[in-house]
């Protein structure tokens, strides 16, 4: 595909990322990707995947370290299969639960189908972006009749990086709003979703779409409050695949997602430092053995940096057991999680808040965290006496 | 009665397999094959609810009576105890619960009302599983979390194969290494993997091309073959983990607070019976007054079990020295017959000294209970100084001594904030919620939740067939 | 169909029979026209002198199916690209507006009994486009429709090349218009069909009535009404062309100035200059 760069900083930038990426598998980002990202935004080579389009499911495929992912051929064409009920017929059973879940009329409402005739490419997702934007530009100078874009596209930048994302349907002109809206095929069971890991990973779908679309209307000089701060998800109720709409606000989580966003450093800055012949190349190598890729990997950590946290990496990031086992390695606290490593500023090794436990005297970086270590140290020597039955290196 | 569940993938109501039976001992296993059919799976699942409403009534039969004050209550002397791998598993049979318990007649055919009734007994369990301290279904993956101290964060610890692997990691494997390598090959369930159902398919489409639209049993029952052979493997590595989990917990011997608690369940599991033998009928959604109720009851459950673990368990206590809601050191005084004036007459108040390891703060007059008498009444902090390495807190009982109230001298003691009988007199709730919105009309009466049994089930999907799959979970 | 043929329409079969192989699709549909007015009226006549002779043909009596909207599974066998290319070509005219490439399938294998492959539509668009680009030309062939704003061809949706171009652009209103449009015409279809070939007719009242449910009030029950079907839909399908038709003609206006007569028939390739960024 012909670039036409903007400035010769803007190819040597994306070169950069792309010689970062090499082989491996590629990943362009979508916002399901956007919202894992923002979990893992302040981890470096996390960063670095996501500027170059890594995927980072996939890179580790073949070794002992490969996460489990994918899903069931059950669930996608049940997924599938509700995707095709709403658009089916025209969208009649979109138009129809839209209007009881909105009470708004979208029986005779303009439905723009984005998805059919468009190219499946940049070109494609270009155009759909612009027709996007301008239908959320009528809203302020044309009459606020409902209309719905199926397959909007929107297009922003994320950390210096300009990237097309797809939202199942938007609802524009709801009471002279826009709501984001996303369709899942888990049920809504008794008024309320069945699952709630599910619910709170997709409203944060929605509400960083709600807030990509924010900046689209920012940008073209709109109230960006026109984008409501409620967004819709559309699911089957009960047994089968009749669709029901869930209405809820994400005001809460609009800020925090923008916040953590605001954080990642701009890929131009990670470009600008990348020490060079460092790709995620030889980590993808499915001809190379484990060891040789997880070195490989290792490398690129122990470059770049990394910030591993069980809560937040196991179910964001591909990568999550090949750092896992690096910090088990190093006896990072870590590995038992957010709230452990936390508490032990200073403290570098599991090793050592043994040792301090045990009344070890603590340096002046380990001084703060030291004193609770002792005492917690004595207070298990005497709450649990007994030695552990197997004695074993410590980490 | 030990019970393991494979859903068919993102399908929240349609167990594929279920498996139950004594815990450590064999499974029956009852597989529908196409279980998005009405008929085969009611088919398949009736033994199992049979089973489950026989053993939960035989249970709630056998009861003994209880007195306290005036009333006497008649409770079941067991109750039924299911245990399960882990929470999803809980959840998902709660739904499968809601599902049962309300199916609808199909042309005039009433369901099987043992499928009510299993599905009424598994809604209960799975409400009464949010009562914190509750032992009616056992979670183990909750349950060896809470028992042992393992390097798995939290969110690892869902895994009840990765827990037992840390507690139990084979000669000469690292814990670490252990419980990496079974997260890797353990298949736990409820909701199947990717590799799992990539074979289910495939089973499922032969079994409904061969049996061709019949639901007669004679027909169905051997192509079932292939299909419960997979599952049965699935189900067999699960069965021995849970089994191997629960007799090295019956190991450890059980807490003091233990039977009390479980005697609010046994009273909670014998009023669900008496309820579903009057033909009882749950809300499916709580009243608001209903929900506060709840709420309070279970923060109240939530406070007692705590403090029981912490009095009961000293490493259980260690966090809450560490916060300061909890002192320890050794009684270097006691003065059984210190008096003090209260209002106008002067009263025995025992007077303790506690010399404690580290120094401490606490305000004068806060209340401490000594762990061994939680139960009882508090102990008042008097004056605290500074002694030694650590402190000296001067303490006095709130009420006369008695032996069973006082700690040994030259002993240690620990005193803490938490004590195990409720404050104070509970307040009913006005029956009317105080506040003033209703809905106009009272919401339209909702559509069964079996409504959608009749449609066809969706064609399955492969991942490698689509551009994203992970857009559709 | 009754055996005793007037020789009238066993000249005009003739006549027809040879219209075919000279590929003259024009006369062959006049001839069909002809053909069915006139057995129309055979079967009037028949259906009186049995009534007479108290046989068992009852007229004016529409008879209901038991169609239960359900799927069945059915065998794919592929054909040869040749007579898969006529049966799409007389399915889609008969549907008369865009459709999916599953409907127009479904639609042909109830009406005509052919099986078309759907997988090999693919490789039809290609070998229309080609045929098109040949010296021998085709009266019609087989076109994408286009979306309506860019006129980009739009995948797996089909249309007739002698459809005006306001029929073969897609809009906002235009995906449930034409649904509706087609429901209605294969409605009409099935009550024509019902006194003629009743075999035909229960197949084709399946496909009428997975069309029919997403219309409100046409579906009663698992019968299919063809006067019920028609009137509902027809309701709701007044209210969509008044906003689908205006959209139509203003898009086929712009489509007229800017497409040549090729792009008019196959849609155009939208380049963006500058689309690419990182």
């Amino acid at each position: 595909m012909a670039k036409r760069s903007r400035s010769g900083r803007t190819t040597s930038k994306n070169e950069a990322l792309a010689a970062v990426r090499g082989n491996a598998p590629k990943a362009s980002p979508n916002v399901r990707r956007l919202a894992a990202f923002a979990k893992v935004h302040s981890c470096p080579t996390a960063v670095l995947a996501f500027a170059a389009g890594v995927d980072s499911n996939r890179v580790l495929t073949g070794t002992r370290l490969e996460m489990p992912f994918g899903q069931s051929p059950f669930a996608i064409g049940r997924g599938v299969a509700f995707e095709n009920l709403l658009r089916q017929h025209g969208h009649a059973e979109l138009r129809r639960v839209l209007t009881e879940g909105l009470e708004v009329d979208f029986a005779l409402a303009p439905v723009e189908n984005l998805r059919q005739g468009f190219q499946p490419n940049r070109t494609g997702l270009t155009m759909r972006a612009s027709v996007t934007k301008n239908h959320m530009k009528e809203i302020v100078t044309g009459l606020p009749r409902p209309i719905v874009l199926d397959g909007a596209v929107l297009r922003a930048e994320v950390g210096g990086i300009t990237a097309f994302f797809e939202a199942d349907e938007m609802a524009i002109g709801v009471g002279g709003e826009i709501l984001v809206g996303e369709n899942k095929s888990w049920p809504v069971v008794d008024g309320r979703p069945t699952d709630a890991d599910a619910l709170g990973s997709a409203l944060d779908q929605a509400a960083t779409y709600a807030l990509l679309g924010r900046r689209t209307l920012a940008e073209v000089g709109v109230d960006p409050d026109r984008v409501s701060g409620d967004v819709v998800i559309v699911t089957p109720r009960n047994t089968g695949l009749s669709p029901v709409l869930h209405r809820q606000n994400v005001d809460g989580r609009i800020r925090r997602i923008e916040r953590l966003l605001a954080a990642v450093p701009a890929v131009s800055d990670i470009a600008e430092d990348l020490p060079a012949g460092l790709s995620f190349d030889p980590v993808a190598d499915t001809s190379a053995d484990d060891d040789a890729r997880l070195d490989a990997f290792a490398e690129i950590t122990d470059q770049v940096g990394n910030v591993y946290e069980p809560g937040s990496c196991l179910t964001s990031c591909g990568f999550a057991w090949a750092c896992r086992e690096c910090a088990f390695g190093r006896g990072d606290p870590a590995v038992a999680g957010g709230s452990v490593a936390r508490a032990l500023p200073g403290v570098a090794t599991l090793r050592r808040v043994s040792e301090l436990g045990r009344g070890a005297p603590p340096s002046v970086a380990e001084a703060p965290a030291a004193g609770p270590i002792a005492r917690a140290g004595r207070l298990y020597d005497e709450a649990v006496p007994v030695p552990a039955p197997r004695r074993r290196r410590p980490a | 009665m030990g019970i393991v569940m494979w859903r068919l993938g993102g399908e929240r109501f349609r167990a594929a397999a279920v498996a139950w039976g004594p815990v450590a001992g064999p499974f029956k296993i009852a597989v529908a094959g196409e279980p998005r059919n009405r008929d085969l799976y009611f088919h398949a699942l009736a033994p199992f609810a049979t089973d489950l409403s026989t053993a939960v009534r035989a249970a709630a039969d056998d009861r003994v009576a209880r007195t306290r004050g005036s009333r006497t209550d008649r409770l079941p002397a067991n109750g039924l105890q299911l245990v399960v791998a882990n929470r999803s598993t809980v959840g998902a049979l709660g739904l499968l619960g809601r599902y049962l318990a309300y199916l609808s007649d199909r042309s005039g055919v009433s369901p099987d009302p043992n499928l009510m009734e299993a599905g009424k007994h598994l809604r209960f369990y799975a409400r009464h599983s949010r009562t914190p301290g509750q032992a009616l279904i056992v979670p183990l993956d909750r349950l060896l979390s809470e028992h042992w101290a393992t390097l798995l964060s939290p969110l690892e610890q869902a895994n009840l194969a990765a827990l037992d692997a840390q507690i139990e990691p084979g000669r000469g494997v690292h814990a670490f290494e252990a419980s990496a390598a079974a997260e890797r090959i353990a298949r736990i369930g409820p909701e199947p993997t990717e590799d799992i159902d990539r074979v289910t398919t495939e089973l499922v489409e032969a079994f409904n091309e061969d049996r061709a639209g019949s639901v007669d049993p004679a027909v169905v029952t051997p192509l079932l073959e292939p299909i419960s052979a997979h599952y049965r493997a699935l189900v067999e590595p699960v069965w021995a983990l849970i089994g191997r989990s629960v007799s090295r917990e019956r190991g450890l011997p059980a807490a003091p607070s233990v039977a009390g608690r479980f005697e609010s369940d046994r009273e909670a599991f014998g009023r669900h019976v008496d309820w579903v033998s009057d033909g009882g009928r749950y809300r499916t959604t709580d009243t608001p007054r209903q929900a506060a109720m709840t709420l309070r009851r279970l923060e109240q459950a939530r406070s007692r079990y705590e403090a029981e673990r912490a009095i009961e368990d000293p490493a259980c206590m260690v966090p809450y020295l560490l916060d300061a809601d909890a002192i320890r050191g050794t009684v270097t005084n006691l003065n059984e017959d210190h008096r003090t004036v209260v209002r106008v007459r002067a009263v025995q108040r025992p007077l303790l000294t506690l010399d404690t390891d580290d120094p401490i703060v606490l305000p004068a007059g806060k209340k401490l209970w000594w762990t061994a008498a939680a139960h009882d009444a508090p102990w008042e902090v008097v004056s605290v100084t500074r002694h030694a390495a650590g402190s000296r807190a001067v303490l006095m009982l709130t009420t006369v001594a008695r032996n069973d109230r006082l700690p040994a001298l030259r002993g240690r003691a620990t005193f803490s904030t938490l004590r195990t009988r409720s404050e104070g007199f509970p307040l009913a709730l006005a029956t009317a919620p105080p506040w003033t919105h209703q809905p106009e009309r009272p919401p339209a009466a909702p559509e069964p939740i079996d409504a959608g049994d009749a449609e066809t089930p969706a064609a399955a999907v492969d991942g490698s067939a689509v551009a994203d799959p992970e857009a559709y979970r | 169909m009754s055996r005793k043929r007037p020789p009238s329409a066993e000249l005009l079969t003739k006549e027809l029979a040879k219209a075919v192989a000279a590929k003259d699709t024009a006369r062959a549909i006049e001839l069909t026209r002809q053909i069915e007015s006139q057995l129309q009226s055979d079967l009037k006549e028949t259906n009186g002198a049995s009534r007479d002779r108290g046989s068992g043909a009852s007229s004016g009596e529409r008879p209901s199916f038991a169609a239960a909207p359900a799927v069945v599974p059915v065998h794919w066998t592929a054909r040869s690209a040749g007579s898969a290319r006529q049966t799409i070509t007389a399915a889609l005219s008969e549907i008369g507006v865009p459709a999916k490439a599953r409907l127009v399938a479904d639609y042909a294998e109830a009406r005509f009994g052919d099986r078309v492959d759907t997988r090999g539509f693919s490789a039809l668009r290609r070998d229309e486009r080609r045929a098109w680009a040949s010296s021998s030309p085709r009266p019609t062939y087989i076109v994408p429709a286009l979306e309506g704003r860019f006129f980009q061809p739009i995948r797996g949706l089909l249309a007739l090349s002698d459809w005006p171009i306001e029929r073969r652009l897609m809009g906002p209103w235009s995906e449930r218009t034409d649904h509706l449009a087609a429901t209605a015409q294969m409605a009409r279809q099935l009550a024509w069909l019902s006194e003629r070939d009743r075999a035909v007719a229960v197949g084709l009242a399946s496909v009428v009535a997975g069309m029919a449910r997403s219309v409100p009030g046409a579906l009663d029950g698992p019968h299919v009404d063809t006067a019920r079907v028609e009137a509902a839909v027809e309701a709701e399908l007044a209210e969509f062309e008044e906003l689908d038709k205006p959209w139509r003609s203003e898009s086929a206006a712009r489509a007229r100035k800017q497409l040549s007569p090729e792009e008019q028939l196959w849609g155009r390739q939208v380049k963006v200059v500058g689309a690419g960024e990182s």
